[in-house]
């Protein structure tokens, strides 16, 4: 519960006051998303589902969305990769980084299919190219630099 | 027995329960029931929002110190471009000078009244959108310091955007760019109005432009007043592109903004009579 309170306020953070500085265009990584992401290795999926629920909560009040919108995304999403993410094997790094980029090219196209139902679409073709690719693409690159790096660490500490 | 199948069937209940709590907040959100949703928001927003004040006031301070420095190591030869600039600037005062009584004059023979500003209130921002589908800000101010949703938000530079929710401390204000702003525009030169709105891609569009209309590239927009939200003459930007598709019934331009949105620091919330027309370009102190 304390590495839960401590990442959401370290996630709330950095994506509202420090993502804004690594913008790429428009484009910023989705922490949060990544939060729920690293979570799910400890986790079983109605744990990962409540998180995503709270982390979306968060993520809806600190945006300019709806309530609820990246409520709904991440506690299905939570559910979902904790039962797909037992299929992948943790100790290498691609097939996390194609889990990853999944995870955030799923989590952009259900946010565009609720605000679609709620008569808020977007234009489907602009979204994909602008917000829920390149989206998806940054925040595998931020999570394979975090995978990464936790690895290398994991690997001085053995050698030490 | 149902607490039996609860049981069994635990991990589907909650899956079931946290998707239909969200789906539920976003229907009620979505119908505008002013009832759990924004009392929930506030609270969300309230219980971090001390953290990222304190984070925006550390931005800013080391920031501070770390333009100070730079500017100590740049102040020489800024000091010889400013004595230039203001031997260049003396220059115009004087045509300005005479163009301002020339304008008085004539403001006097029309039996114009002087244009009052309108109140604002400054505020600072300590946090943008989490997301990348909205583009908003969160600054320090909120109901408690007389901010109220629908303020016009201003910067020296230009019109920054609208307050679309306040909290107690804090107000989230809705930019020109997201993707469903829309804000009555007049341009300057050719005098006709228009609806500027923001797109995914952050880039600012001004539509229906009468076809017949001769737009100029590089035209000076400004707010045109009609709305209510925003006064009149406040800068927008200035027109890029003009796109007039052939047997279209209006045309559509592109324009720069006058502010660079990832750079603001402080805004000026318009807080005072919103409605009475104002000079464009007019800096705040």
């Amino acid at each position: 519960m304390i590495w839960l309170a401590g990442g959401l306020l370290a996630v709330v953070i950095l994506q509202t006051t420090i993502a804004p500085w690594v913008q790429l265009g428009q484009v910023r990584p989705d922490l949060f998303l990544l939060l729920l992401y690293l979570g799910s290795f400890r986790m079983n999926p109605t744990q990962a589902c409540l998180m995503g629920c709270l982390l979306g909560l968060y993520e809806d009040a600190l945006s300019g969305a709806p309530l609820g919108l990246n409520a709904f995304t991440l506690s299905l999403l939570g559910y979902v990769l904790v039962r797909v993410r037992e299929e992948v094997d943790e100790n290498r790094l691609f097939p996390q980084l194609v889990l990853l980029f999944l995870t955030g090219l799923s989590a952009g196209l259900i946010t565009s299919g609720v605000l679609a139902f709620f008569g808020m679409g977007r234009n489907f073709g602009e979204s994909l190219l602008w917000i829920i690719l390149p989206g998806a693409m940054y925040t595998m690159a931020v999570g394979g630099l975090l995978l990464f790096g936790t690895r290398l660490g994991r690997i001085v500490q053995v050698r030490l | 027995m149902i607490f039996r199948l609860v049981a069994k069937y635990r991990r589907t209940v909650v899956l079931a329960s946290a998707v239909l709590f969200s789906f539920l907040l976003l229907t009620m959100e979505v119908r505008r029931e002013e009832t759990l949703t924004p009392f929930l928001k506030r609270l969300l927003l309230e219980s971090v929002s001390p953290f990222l004040k304190a984070t925006a006031y550390l931005k800013r301070s080391t920031g501070e110190i770390w333009e100070s420095y730079v500017d100590l190591r740049f102040v020489r030869q800024e000091n010889v471009r400013l004595q230039e600039e203001i031997q260049a600037l003396r220059t115009r005062l004087g045509t300005v000078e005479e163009a301002q009584r020339e304008n008085q004059r004539l403001k006097n023979l029309l039996g114009l009244r002087e244009r009052e500003p309108f109140q604002v209130a400054p505020a600072a921002i300590v946090g943008r959108d989490a997301t990348n589908w909205f583009h908003t800000l969160l600054i320090d101010r909120g109901s408690r310091h007389g901010i109220e949703r629908n303020m016009g938000v201003i910067a020296p530079a230009g019109l920054v955007g609208q307050v679309v929710e306040a909290s107690s401390s804090s107000a989230r204000v809705q930019l020109i760019s997201d993707p469903v702003s829309s804000v009555g525009v007049l341009l300057q030169g050719s005098r006709v109005t228009g609806l500027l709105v923001g797109g995914q891609s952050g880039r600012l569009r001004i539509r229906y432009l009468p076809v017949r209309a001769e737009v100029r590239i590089g035209e000076v927009v400004v707010t045109s007043g009609l709305g209510g939200v925003y006064p009149k003459g406040i800068l927008v930007g200035k027109v890029l592109a003009v796109d007039g598709r052939g047997g279209a019934l209006f045309q559509e331009a592109t324009v720069e903004p006058s502010i660079d949105f990832s750079q603001l620091e402080e805004v000026l919330v318009i807080t005072g009579q919103d409605s009475r027309p104002v000079r464009s370009q007019r800096r705040e102190e």
